[in-house]
């Protein structure tokens, strides 16, 4: 049961799960507006399909369900991906194409397979570059990326790493986020068909940062980076090609985020004044390589050029922290908070320790009580009581537990950090990367 | 002219299991085991209310019904107790939002 906007999921979901022919009764979008009396009249209009679906000849409603397109109010920018069967168990290897550049990305673009910027035409010179004489096993199946479930192979992984941009040293990082984006405490399957502008960031740590020059400096979250840009533009392609997040079918974001196009930047331990990244406190060594994939927004800027004190820095801080449209003001979970090298500075040589910033945070960041809404307040008695002071009255909390703050030190010279909240209903997962 | 390009999609299974077969049981005049229904909720908004509205119907429409409600989180995996799993003949189960 669902809205018509939700049936191209709905119907991804059933082929997915193997069972394409289960009936789906719809009703109009959207329903959360609807008053009491509105629901009850939509829910008055489909009961006479409900019965029909439970009663009918289970034949008769597989074979009407298996063929049953997908309603659609508005032309889809992108293509079906109920068209075609590049993802049959069949499906070629190879794919016929035109042999000039611009004809490949009209190809691909046509088919839903891009992020709508050029992309590398993945021949298979480029495929066997990717995949060197690393001796990996091309065949190894890494992951099943969800919502679709598709099988993240070696290969597979490499062909979307070529289209991406990334060079042959880039695979093991890409092969080691695979891995993670199956590990269930992610969440993928919801980071990858909700309404909410997440994306999947990944946070490389360790000496493999300087050995494929990831960026952990200036900008380090924005543009000029081959390696940060190629990796989160691979791992978008993973999660377009092989999870099947396309944009307005299973991909339902509401809003989105350029951080959609690509999410990839480094740990700086060199200027980390406390010489512990957050892979070595997830109990990772100093020497070990690794990537931390986390569902999370973009990111937002925290600009204090004039405190001077720890608190004062942490006080400007946890009130950017402090958004009543997050979905961390009423799902929990985690907040990564991203501190500048000054600020960091700032705040060790006031002898803060991590875990003093996060008993700051969670003791002094509330979302005040005046931004909170009342149906606001409602959904976090639901899902979140403990966080509501005095109902609400006097604010709510943002972080409950040292788990709930993920502390990082990266970017450049000057007075800035960054909060970056999650999708809320998500853990950071961490691989290690071998090479 | 044509050149071979590699296909960056995944490999996904494609299975088609049958539906389940229906037990027909006519309006008010059923006297066999009650057909138990499941309304699953997703709690989005509206979603509980719905499915309150579904219960009523139902019910209202046939006399032999035992209606189990069931509930997930919003945005997490549904959870199915075991007596929901067993005792149920169908679910109506809300999705998206």
């Amino acid at each position: 049961m669902c809205s018509d906007e939700f049936y191209a999921l709905g119907k991804a979901e059933t082929q997915c799960l193997g069972m394409p022919g289960l009936p789906i009764a719809v009703v109009p979008h959207p329903v959360a507006k609807l008053l009491p009396d509105e629901v009850a009249e939509i829910a008055h209009n489909v009961v006479d399909e409900v019965i029909r679906l439970w009663q009918d000849d289970p034949e008769d409603l597989r074979a009407e369900f298996k063929e049953k397109a997908p309603p659609t109010k508005s032309r889809l920018r992108y293509r079906s991906m109920f068209d075609g069967n590049f993802s049959a168990p069949d499906a070629p290897e190879r794919v016929n194409g035109p042999d000039d550049l611009d004809g490949v990305n009209r190809l691909f673009y046509s088919r839903g397979w891009t992020d709508g910027l050029p992309i590398i035409p993945p021949t298979p010179e480029r495929y066997e570059k990717m995949l060197g004489d690393s001796g990996v096993e091309p065949s190894e199946l890494l992951a099943r990326i969800e919502p679709r479930q598709g099988e993240a192979t070696v290969a597979k992984v490499a062909i979307n790493g070529v289209m991406a941009g990334c060079q042959p040293d880039h695979l093991p990082v890409l092969v080691a986020a695979t891995k993670a984006l199956g590990q269930s405490a992610l969440n993928l399957k919801a980071l990858n068909t909700t309404t909410h502008p997440c994306t999947v960031l990944a946070l490389i740590s360790g000496p493999i940062t300087e050995a494929i020059d990831v960026n952990t400096t200036y900008n380090v979250m924005g543009q000029g980076s081959l390696a940060n840009a190629a990796i989160g533009r691979g791992i978008r392609s993973i999660l377009l090609n092989i999870g099947g997040g396309t944009p307005g079918i299973l991909d339902r974001a509401t809003m989105g985020t350029p951080a959609k196009y690509s999410f990839c930047f480094g740990e700086n331990l060199a200027e980390n004044p406390w010489g512990e990244t957050l892979a070595m406190e997830r109990g990772f060594g100093a020497e070990q390589s690794t990537v931390t994939l986390c569902g999370v927004e973009g990111p937002h800027n925290v600009n204090d050029h004039y405190g001077k004190t720890a608190e004062e820095i942490l006080q400007t801080i946890g009130g950017t922290m402090c958004s009543p449209g997050l979905n961390n003001s009423y799902l929990g979970g985690e907040i990564m908070l991203v501190l500048g090298p000054e600020h960091a500075e700032i705040i060790h040589n006031d002898g803060f320790s991590k875990a003093d910033i996060k008993n700051y945070l969670i003791e002094n960041a509330f979302i005040p009580a005046h931004v909170l809404s009342e149906p606001q307040r409602v959904i976090m008695r639901q899902y979140v009581p403990e966080r509501l002071m005095a109902d609400g009255d006097e604010g709510a909390r943002i972080a409950m537990s040292h788990d709930d703050i993920q502390l990082v030190v990266a970017g450049g010279a000057g007075r800035h950090s960054a909060v970056i909240p999650s999708f809320g209903n998500t853990r950071a997962v961490t691989e290690a990367i071998e090479t | 002219m044509a050149r071979e390009l590699m296909n960056p999609c995944g490999i996904v299974a494609n299975e088609d299991a049958p539906l389940a077969p229906r037990r027909q049981i006519d309006g008010k005049s059923d006297a066999g085991a009650p057909v138990v229904i499941g309304l699953f909720s997703n709690q989005k908004a509206n979603a509980d209310l719905f499915m309150d509205n579904m219960e009523s119907l139902l019910t209202q429409r046939f006399g032999n019904v035992e209606i189990m409600r069931g509930y997930k989180a919003a945005s997490v995996p549904a959870e199915f107790s075991a007596e929901f799993l067993e005792r149920c003949d169908v679910v109506v189960a809300g999705f998206g939002d």
